[in-house]
């Protein structure tokens, strides 16, 4: 052990005292301690004068004194008179190494444009005096450039870095010295294991575990009593350790190769003020009252464990990757060895199940062996009863069976018979049918025959009936023109005095001679006209009456009466007389028109005459005048005597034609003949209705008795089909009853064989109880078994798990421990000493985007280097850093104190204003740093 | 042997309806029958059509076998067999009450439709089974299990499987068995010297109780059982799940409520007790 003590302090003196000391020493040069390769140092003295001494006096009097407090100094951190000063650095160190590389990254830009803007402009300008062509185009990218270097500029001081928090923070760590073998670091933050619990339980463990294996040996004893002592032993084992958590985190102890980075850091010892601020500014906070004596007393502890073990298994301690034999792993061996002996035991008891489950399924084999043994017995009774009425049963299917075919083919004889008759009898009928049948054919055929025949006839008397009756009318009309007149005489004329105005002439001469004439003429005609009617009176109008008398009779009947005057007509034999009678009567007209004529002649021309003699006043010709008029009266009234007698005679000019009598007669022999013919048809008719109307009675007659056929047909097949249903009704009934009397007769022949079944099925359902009872007795046995089975296995565990942690938490403790003890290094007293460490936070655009940044940093040492000229050229234009010192980073220290996860406060920079200023004034830094620090927060 | 040995008792059934039983080829009733309804049915039936002519050669019985020892017809259903020695039966035993009078030796099972009793110095060389009772007798012994309604035991019977029974099982004497199971009581008796030894390690009376009077030896081990340490009541939940207790069990609630009896060492209160504890322990 080495110590350096040269103004170590009374121990009798307080700490404060030390370190009011160590603090004046502060104010004019720095006096940490340093402890480094074993060297202990509590002096505030000048760093460099430490003297290594040894003595156990001192160590006594450390020993006693209270904990110290220190906090570790950079190496060169003396050259500053205050903390603020060093936090200044750091800040600024930090800083010009961001700014370098914000520079570093932009400069080019900057230099490049800087440098073609004027030389753009110079040219360009240079252009314009010499009126070269293109100095405008290189004003223009002078003008470009120095566009571009404006927004370059801007961009650049946009994204220079901002420091935005900034600050010192502690970390706190225990040393405990040991009583031997030098000093074991701590970590406050982790929670003291209770380490001689721990290894109290482990050997309890081991103790019990003893007494637990021991005395357990098979067929000794009675087995539930084994079973109950085996119980209670692991129940009383593990009964202290369920109660104790086993603590399973992680120990205290700091590993001593890490602990190795505190030698570089001097240590300082603290004054309470100092102490206070230091522990205001610690992370994590505040550790529990009275765990430094915690610790020290776990080290301690373990320190004897460990010495223990060494005794125990003499070979060396300590962490070289060689596993010892440590108490610790001796005694865990014994504890698994003596619970192996109790996990046999339970392994005795899980045979012993299984054999107690084998027997009981053994137990239910031979009960159900002896089930089959009453199930044979039955099954060997049943068949000694089913051989007994095989006998009668087969005797019992035989006759039945010969019932059966006998009833059936009984049967299948009668129904062969009704189906005989009936094919029979329908064979019959139907030749009846076919035969009637054939005859209405017939019939009907002649039907349609007549009938067609019946329609020629009645189209025959039709066209007759028609053509006699115009024929008829013909011959009436002819007869009527013949027999009336139908023609008309003009009537008479008379004599008229007043016709001619005119004189006939003026000659009395003349007039005489015209007189003598007219007298003449009117005799001449007179006698004409009497000689007419002489003639004429002598005619004979007999057969013109005959025909008249004819015709009145053909017209006042119908043609079928006029057929008797139609002979007369044929046969008039005074046609010759008839045309003379027309010849005669036709002169007569003839007379009587031209006389009418010369009447009319000889009036004109006695009113000429007249005239004449009154004009000439020939008075003696008037009594001639007169006479010639009483000649002209007389033949005016022979006239009228002609006019009369033709007109009252009947007559016409067309008999003076034999035409019209050969028409006549030819009409009148059609109309005979044609009357002869429709009477020979209407014979005809009437033969064919008479013989159509026998025809329609054999044709009723025929249907009726197709129709009585059919009935027969369909009754002798209905009669057919309930004999044969009723047949068939009378076999199925039997064959029913036969069944069912067959199964009767069966039922009573094997009641005595369905008891029995019956009997053997309750028995065997009995049976099943006793099954049931065995199967719950085998239950109820693995069931107790296996419970008990469950509870140790379940208890034996907990134990190893309980072994289990406790070996480990042991192990790691003293494993941890062994690491964390550094031989050659002391501390008379047990010490929290506090690490410094320097927060950052920045604000940065890399590019664009705005990023923040926070980082803590140990360091080990600060250098002043040589200051160069202070040059704002240096500085603006050079990447070189305008910090003239250097700065030790330590990231062993960072990795020990976390620095990666600690937390720690943000928000502001903890530098009171002026101290850059002494920076400044001290050539530590170039003041455009620190103008351009401040200008850009 | 036949059936009707000199020793075979019963009679013959007085209930017959004839001399000439049915399955005696004595089908005249039922031919009689038919031909009635025949008549009835259809009276122009030929009757010549229906008779039948009987095959004289199919109404053999065939030869009954030597030594039968069950009943092979009608006749002999309701009948008992009793035996007595000294015999060797080299068959199994079926009827309807088996009565082995002493020293007798059968090869085979017996089943006695309504009890089964086994009277001195007996060995049977398999199951004896009764739908009824069943009495086994001093010195005999059984080779296979006993299943019987109400088995009494009396004098020194050894069964070499399960004795079973499905009511009351009584003991007068001393027996050794595989294991013993009544559905209804147990009841131990004997004098000083006897006693009942089990391969089994329990005795179970499924819901009635065990009264004991005689020693208990129970398992391979032969140890006697401790009757106030190791006799059970047994109650049963409907789950499955049961409870030894040293008192019957008054709750009822969820538990079936007949009780049944148990003696076994394979367990004891205290452990259970010790157990239950644990499990407390453990929450």
């Amino acid at each position: 052990m080495t110590t350096s003590s040269q103004t170590q302090p009374d121990p009798e003196n307080s700490s404060d005292d030390i370190l009011e000391i160590s603090y004046e020493s502060l104010s004019d040069t720095v006096a940490p301690v340093k402890v480094s390769n074993g060297i202990l140092a509590t002096s505030s003295n000048p760093i460099q004068g430490m003297v290594v001494a040894e003595g156990e006096e001192t160590e006594d009097a450390q020993a006693a004194g209270a904990p110290q407090f220190y906090r570790g100094v950079m190496d060169g951190s003396n050259a500053f008179p205050d903390d603020h000063y060093l936090d200044a650095a750091v800040l600024h160190y930090e800083y010009d190494r961001r700014r370098r590389g914000w520079w570093e990254t932009r400069r080019w830009f900057i230099y490049t444009l800087t440098v073609l803007t004027p030389l753009f402009l110079l040219v360009g300008l240079v252009g314009l005096l010499i009126k070269a062509g293109i100095a405008g185009l290189i004003l223009v990218g002078g003008a470009v450039c120095l566009v571009l270097l404006l927004l370059v500029l801007a961009y650049s001081w946009w994204t220079l870095p901002r420091v935005m928090s900034f600050g010192r923070v502690y970390r706190r760590f225990v040393t405990v010295p040991l009583d031997r073998g030098g000093v074991v670091w701590n970590d406050p933050v982790k929670a003291v294991p209770d380490f001689p619990a721990l290894r109290d339980n482990f050997f309890a463990l081991y103790r019990d575990s003893d007494d637990l294996g021991s005395k357990i040996q098979p067929n000794d004893d009675e087995e539930t009593d084994r079973k109950k002592r085996t119980l209670n032993d692991l129940n009383s084992l593990i009964a202290p350790l369920k109660n104790s958590s086993v603590n399973q985190s992680s120990t205290p102890y700091l590993e001593a190769s890490h602990a190795i980075a505190l030698d570089k850091l001097w240590l300082q010892p603290l004054n309470t003020h100092e102490l206070a601020a230091a522990s205001s500014r610690t992370v994590p906070a505040q550790p529990l009252p009275g765990q430094a004596h915690k610790l020290e007393q776990l080290a301690h502890e373990v320190e004897d464990y460990s010495g223990l073990d060494e005794l125990q298994s003499n070979v060396e301690p300590g962490w070289n990757g060689q596993q010892p034999s440590t108490i610790h792993n001796q005694i865990a061996g014994k504890v698994t060895q003596n619970l192996a002996m109790v996990a046999g035991e339970l392994g005795r008891w899980q045979e012993r199940a299984e054999r107690e489950k084998a027997f009981n399924t053994g137990l239910l084999a031979h009960y159900d062996e002896a089930v089959s043994a009453v199930k044979q017995g039955y099954s060997v009774v049943e068949t000694a009863l089913e051989a007994e009425i095989r006998p009668a049963v087969q005797r019992l299917e035989a006759e039945t069976a010969f019932y059966r075919s006998q009833v059936q083919r009984y049967y299948v004889g009668q129904t062969e018979v009704i189906e005989n008759n009936r094919d029979g009898a329908l064979a019959k009928l139907e030749q009846e049918h076919h035969d009637l049948d054939g005859n209405q054919e017939e019939r009907l055929d002649e039907q349609r025959l007549l009938q067609a025949e019946l329609k020629g006839l009645n189209e025959q008397r039709f066209r007759l009936d028609n053509s006699t009756n115009s024929r008829f009318e013909g011959l009436k009309t002819q007869l009527s023109e013949l027999t009336d007149r139908t023609y008309n005489l003009p009537p008479t004329p008379h004599f008229r005095s007043d016709l001619a105005s005119t004189p006939m002439t003026g000659d009395s001469e003349e007039t005489l001679r015209l007189l003598a004439q007219l007298r003449a003429d009117t005799r001449l005609a007179t006698s004409a006209v009497n000689n007419a009617l002489n003639r004429y009176a002598r005619l004979r109008f007999e057969p013109l009456d005959e025909l008249g008398r004819l015709r009145q009779q053909i017209a006042a009947g119908t043609k079928w009466q006029a057929t008797a005057w139609l002979g007369n007509l044929i046969n008039f034999r005074q046609s010759g007389q008839l045309l003379a009678l027309a010849g005669e009567v036709g002169d007569s007209v003839g007379v009587y028109l031209d006389s009418i004529n010369e009447f009319e002649r000889l009036n004109n021309l006695w009113c000429g005459l007249e005239s004449s003699i009154r004009e000439l006043g020939l008075t003696t010709y008037n009594n001639q005048l007169a006479e010639a008029q009483r000649y002209l009266e007389g033949l005016e009234q022979a006239l009228a005597s002609l006019h009369s007698s033709l007109t009252m005679a009947p007559h016409s000019p067309e008999m003076a034609r034999p035409s019209t009598f050969q028409n006549l007669y030819d009409l009148a022999a059609g109309l005979q003949r044609e009357l002869d013919e429709l009477g020979g048809l209407a014979g005809s008719i009437a033969r064919t209705q008479e013989r159509l109307s026998e025809l329609d009675a054999e044709l009723s007659q025929l249907a009726g008795m197709l129709e009585e056929n059919t009935s027969e047909t369909e009754m002798v097949r209905q009669e057919a089909a309930n004999r044969l249903a009723d047949v068939q009704r009378k076999q199925m009934s039997l064959l029913a009853k036969l069944d069912e009397l067959k199964t009767a007769r069966l039922q009573k022949i094997r009641a005595h064989i369905i008891t029995h079944n019956q009997a053997r099925e309750a028995e065997l359902a009995r049976l099943e109880t006793g099954s049931n009872a065995l199967q719950e007795l085998g239950d109820v046995a693995g069931k107790i078994l296996q419970k008990h089975l469950r509870q140790s296995q379940k208890l034996l565990d907990e134990s190893n798990a309980l072994r289990k942690g406790l070996e480990e938490t042991i192990a790691s403790i003293v494993k941890d421990f062994e690491r964390g003890t550094q031989s050659d290094r002391c501390l008379r007293t047990t010490s929290e000493v506090f690490v410094p460490a320097w927060y950052f936070q920045l604000a940065e655009r890399p590019v664009w985007r705005k990023k923040i940044i926070g980082f803590a940093s140990c360091y080990s040492g600060i250098h002043l280097s040589a200051p160069p000229v202070n040059s704002v050229w240096r500085f603006a234009l050079t990447n070189r850093p305008a910090t003239f010192y250097q700065l030790e980073e330590d990231t062993a220290l960072e990795t020990l104190i976390q620095a990666d996860n600690m937390e720690y406060p943000a928000g502001e920079v903890e530098i009171p204003g002026d101290t850059p200023d002494w920076l400044v004034n001290n050539s530590w830094i170039s003041p455009w740093l620190v103008k351009l620090h401040r200008v850009k927060r | 042997m036949s059936f009707f040995s000199p020793k075979a008792s019963g009679s013959f059934s007085a209930d017959m309806d004839s001399a000439q039983p049915d399955f005696e080829n004595n089908l005249a009733q039922f031919e009689a029958e038919f031909n009635k309804f025949v008549a009835e049915t259809d009276p122009n039936f030929d009757f010549n059509l229906l008779r039948y002519k009987v095959n004289p050669f199919a109404n053999e019985i065939p030869a009954p076998i030597s030594e039968v020892m069950h009943p092979n017809r009608k006749a002999e259903l309701p009948q008992n067999i009793t035996l007595s020695g000294p015999k060797t039966v080299n068959s199994s035993i079926f009827a309807e009450r088996v009565i082995l009078e002493g020293d007798i030796q059968v090869k085979g099972n017996i089943y006695g439709l309504k009890g089964v009793l086994i009277g001195p110095n007996c060995r049977i060389e398999g199951s004896v089974v009764s739908g009824g009772s069943l009495q086994i007798d001093n010195g005999s012994r059984v080779e296979g299990t006993i299943v019987g309604e109400e088995v009494i035991i009396s004098g020194k019977v050894q069964v070499e499987g399960p004795a079973i029974s499905r009511g009351d099982f009584a003991v007068q004497g001393t027996l050794e068995a595989q294991d013993l199971v009544a559905v209804r009581n147990i009841s131990l008796l004997g004098n000083e010297n006897d006693y009942v030894k089990l391969e089994a390690s329990t005795l179970f009376a499924q819901t009635g109780e065990i009264e004991v009077k005689v020693p208990v030896k129970l398992g391979h081990s032969s140890r006697e059982a401790d009757l106030d340490a190791q006799r059970f009541y047994l109650t049963r939940a409907t789950d499955g799940t049961f409870r030894l207790a040293r008192a019957p069990s008054p709750y009822h609630d969820g538990v079936r409520p007949a009780q049944g009896t148990i003696i076994t060492n394979l367990s004891d209160a205290e452990l259970e007790k010790l157990l239950a504890e644990f499990t407390a322990l453990e929450r």
